[in-house]
């Protein structure tokens, strides 16, 4: 909802700050530990396309042993995507980086998504980017307008893989803003 | 030093790219030159509006803060229309 400008209700900003080179690192460790052996958030929509999370250290592999052959990255850091784009290619992954703009996408997206999942050379793929929303996203769009899905095609298999209320809500407003900006 | 703006777009609790796609509905809605400020719950939300920012072609990313309310971290984006 827009509104006009209120006065503030909440606590006094303060500016993104580094962080304390003090704090006692034991905690992140452990975090680090965790997050490396407990897979991403993922969700296959098919037996050949796994939507997924910002995959960890160790997903690699376990991706390759899957028997997975591509990951498609969609978030935007270049030097994030080179790090795994290593990481990737030493597991024997193809990796390909579309940083597409999921606030914006327009039929040419949807296109060379499309072009990429129905190479013979893609193989099984996942498909990644922070959470796994952007590209549920792009998965609903590529079945309605590719494959001539309804909505509620698209969202079923959506749900059918995982997905929750949040995050079918999410792609529905989306979804048909995207509609909106190409009718 | 408060940033000026010129209204505000709650989208806390909304999930990527939600944010975003609300933000761009509602700066169109502004008249160039004004600032919208957009607060979300979104941690993500500090690099998508940074990157939207390098390719949009009518925003301008004046600031970002982070701040508290009820022991919920809120982030809050500063975005001019510019064209």
């Amino acid at each position: 909802m827009i509104t006009d400008a209120p006065s503030a209700t909440y606590a006094p900003p303060t500016q993104f700050a580094p962080p304390d080179p003090h704090t006692p690192c034991v905690p992140c460790a452990a975090l680090a530990d965790r997050s490396a052996t407990a897979p991403p958030q993922s969700y296959d929509v098919t037996p050949t396309v796994r939507l997924a999370a910002q995959p960890q250290r160790a997903d690699w592999a376990r991706w390759a042993a899957e028997g997975f052959d591509t990951v498609l990255n969609l978030r935007g850091d270049s030097a994030r995507a080179a790090e795994q784009g290593r990481a990737a290619a030493a597991a024997g992954l193809r990796y390909l980086h579309r940083p597409w703009p999921a606030y914006e996408l327009d039929r040419a997206h949807i296109d060379a998504f499309a072009a990429i999942v129905e190479a013979p050379d893609t193989g099984r793929l996942v498909f990644h980017c922070r959470t796994a929303s952007r590209v549920g996203l792009i998965w609903l769009l590529y079945r309605q307008i590719r494959h001539g899905w309804t909505r509620d095609q698209a969202v079923a298999e959506l749900r059918a893989a995982g997905y929750g209320d949040d995050a079918i809500e999410t792609f529905d407003f989306c979804a048909d803003d995207y509609f909106e900006r190409s009718a | 030093m408060s940033t000026h703006f010129d209204a505000t777009l709650d989208v806390k609790g909304a999930k990527c790219p939600m944010p975003l796609v609300k933000s761009r509905k509602a700066i169109g809605d502004l008249p160039v030159g004004h600032v919208l400020q957009v607060i979300a719950t979104d941690r993500g939300s500090i690099a998508d509006f940074q990157g939207w920012a390098t390719t949009a072609k009518n925003i301008r990313l004046v600031a970002q803060e982070t701040t508290a309310e009820g022991g919920q971290d809120l982030y809050v984006h500063y975005l001019e229309r510019t064209a």
